[in-house]
């Protein structure tokens, strides 16, 4: 028989729970314990998702100018933070220089992911060194312009649009030079500059001088024999950037190109100190080429932080910042601006690549190259 | 009193010294083998190709043009170096002896690229110098004194002045103070006293000196991208361009086979020079 006071609903939840004391203890205990699992319980999945790829990391090659610190600051530090994942990034001059270590790494690449100018891309390619990203896991690639998804046959994802046009020094030129003939003005004789022959963008030249004389810009033999009028006009080649903006900046240089305005964000926006001014409006055209990501076969880092990191980059916010950042072309077609960079001449959006554009047959690049290089050092040194 | 170590001894404490430089030579040695390579982007087989393919007008244009500019740079920086070392060892102050060494030694300190650009604001287009000439009216259009052969001889003398001038102080405190009183207490002038006394007896510090100048000069690679625009084709620039963006990598070994062997004969020319001169005036 139970008594009276188990009867009595208190009493009888009393008589349940052990002593008074103990039973608020308890209960205070089993209520924060019980909580606080609860809490856990309810924030796992956002953990897990805010660091998805926590302890994973991803090793990246890019350039080691202004162009690659971009990357760092605008792509693999929110990478990192978003996802978890460490980037340790490796940063080296040129495109060139990218594929030779590449060449020389054969079957045992150090990197995940390159950045690099697509006739890169298409040599390694070419090597069979590079590895063909699964575009199921880049859900960002459907934004992308279709002209600007892949290439080097399905070997490299594309990334910004790299574009060169003319150099100018806006107290020389009142209105913005108009064609690359401009250049053989004997008036700017020792005040010129034209890019090194390491740079695609001296191909970029040899093409642009091509057209200049009549032809579609594979006539090289007339194009080297037009550019040797210039060898005695030529004050630097562009090796260092920052070296020709403190040229432009002392009024010690007037033209050059083909460059890209992509090194001069600060000195464009600033033109009353710096000198400097940029244009793609060129009668013979502005030249743009698609750069690429691209990941070895033989990566060491996993398959999943790899295109993570890949598909981050076509993200339409961090397209807009880097095009922003560094002047390049977004080839994300949502890729979020402000008004300003929608606005600027130096940035060239995809809408703007019509006929103006020329964008080189990379395998016709990658067959001359070695040539054109040679020729071009041995007419202008 | 003289501190002599037996062999042995030397040996032992030169080892780890050897076993730093070792790693040197296996490279020197790997690029040999690539030099000889007959695949132009890994060792593969043998074949002297790399070789035959330089002997174009353009590379034996580099060739002349490295050896011209590191001879002039040395000659100019040894002229240089000279008068340095005698102010060095005859500074009695220990501070303005520091401080000497110091102003010496900076283009060796200071970073390259902070000195191409001292450089362009001294002797630009629009620099210090040219600018100074336009206001007084000596000029009406600048003197091109960077992004040619002469910003690169500038640059190349201002960097190897301390390798000059270290060695040459070495031999001006070994030379004996008698022989110097004796030429003066027979007659000789100062100058007959410095060209017939001093000179012979600082010829090995000076040989050994310019040895050091010459072949740092020749293998310059730097200064001649820095100050010459790309414009002047030394061996060292023509060498990184055939590695990149080329990736000729047996050609660029066979050119960097082809400028040690150059550095070389200079140097055994030279020091046999200083035996047959020395030898005459011994004799």
């Amino acid at each position: 028989m139970m008594k009276k006071a188990e009867t009595h609903p208190k009493k009888w939840w009393a008589t349940i729970m052990e002593e008074p004391n103990m039973t608020k203890n308890l209960s205070r205990r089993h209520l924060l314990a019980t909580s606080a699992g609860l809490a856990t319980t309810l924030a796992m999945p956002s953990l897990v998702r805010a660091q998805p790829l926590a302890g994973k990391e991803l090793r990246l090659l890019t350039w080691s100018d202004n162009t690659g610190l971009a990357i760092l600051d605008h792509i693999a530090k929110p990478f990192e933070e978003r996802t978890g994942a460490r980037v340790i990034a490796d940063r080296t001059g040129s495109t060139s220089e990218m594929v030779a270590k590449l060449r020389a790494a054969g079957d045992r690449p150090q990197y995940d992911v390159i950045t690099l100018a697509g006739v890169g891309a298409v040599e390694l390619a070419g090597d069979g060194l590079l590895a063909q990203p699964d575009l199921n896991m880049l859900p960002n690639l459907a934004d992308v312009d279709p002209r600007f998804r892949t290439g080097a046959d399905g070997h490299g994802i594309g990334y910004l649009l790299w574009t060169g046009g003319l150099i100018y020094n806006t107290k020389t030129f009142q209105e913005p030079p108009t064609s690359y003939a401009q250049m053989w003005d004997e008036a700017h004789k020792n005040r010129l500059f034209l890019p090194p022959s390491t740079w695609t963008d001296a191909l970029d030249t040899i093409f642009a001088t091509g057209k200049m004389i009549g032809g579609d810009g594979t006539n090289s033999a007339e194009a080297f024999a037009k550019l040797a009028e210039l060898r005695n006009n030529i004050l630097t080649f562009g090796e260092n950037p920052a070296q020709l903006s403190e040229l432009f900046r002392s009024d010690a240089l007037d033209i050059g190109g083909v460059y890209a305005p992509a090194f001069y964000a600060a000195e464009l926006n600033d033109p009353a100190n710096s000198n400097m001014g940029a244009t793609y409006d060129v009668d013979e055209g502005f030249f743009a080429d698609l750069m690429y990501t691209i990941t070895p076969k033989a990566k060491p880092g996993d398959d999943e932080v790899v295109h993570a990191f890949i598909d981050f980059t076509l993200d339409a916010e961090v397209q807009g910042i880097m095009a922003e950042a560094v002047l390049n072309g977004p080839v994300n077609q949502k890729a979020v601006m402000s008004d300003a960079a929608k606005a600027s001449p130096f940035i060239i959006k995809p809408e703007q690549m019509g006929d103006k554009a020329i964008v080189h047959d990379k395998s016709f690049i990658a067959e001359v190259r070695e040539d054109w290089i040679n020729q071009y050092n041995q007419t202008l040194s | 009193m003289s501190i002599s170590l037996s062999r042995p001894r030397a040996l032992a404490f030169s080892l780890p010294a050897i076993i730093a430089i070792l790693p040197f030579m296996g490279a020197c040695f790997y690029i040999f083998r690539f030099s000889i390579s007959a695949e132009k982007g890994v060792i593969d087989g043998y074949s002297i190709q790399a070789y035959i393919d330089l002997m174009t007008p353009f590379f034996g244009r580099s060739v002349w043009l490295t050896l011209k500019l590191a001879f002039v740079a040395t000659v100019i920086a040894m002229m240089l170096a000279v008068p340095l070392a005698f102010l060095l060892t005859s500074l009695k102050s220990p501070l303005a002896r520091r401080c000497l060494t110091v102003t010496i030694l900076l283009p060796l300190i200071l970073n390259l690229l902070v000195q191409a650009y001292g450089w362009i604001l001294l002797l630009g287009p629009s620099g210090v110098l040219n600018s100074t000439l336009k206001a007084l009216g000596i000029i009406e259009r600048p003197i091109f004194l960077l992004f040619n052969e002469t910003g690169v001889l500038l640059g190349l003398i201002q960097t190897s002045l301390p390798l000059a001038v270290f060695p040459i102080v070495s031999s001006v405190r070994g030379l004996s103070q008698e022989h110097l009183e004796a030429a003066s207490s027979l007659g000789a002038s100062h100058w007959r006293t410095f060209v017939d006394v001093t000179v012979p007896l600082l010829r090995p510090g000076l040989v050994g000196a310019a040895s050091i100048v010459f072949a740092f000069n020749a293998s310059a690679f730097a200064i001649p991208l820095l100050l010459g625009g790309r414009r002047v084709q030394m061996m060292g620039v023509a060498i990184r361009d055939m590695i990149s963006p080329l990736f000729n990598w047996s050609g660029a070994a066979a050119a960097g086979m082809i400028l040690i062997t150059l550095t070389l004969i200079v140097l055994v020319f030279s020091s046999w020079l200083v035996r047959v001169t020395s030898e005459k005036v011994r004799g």
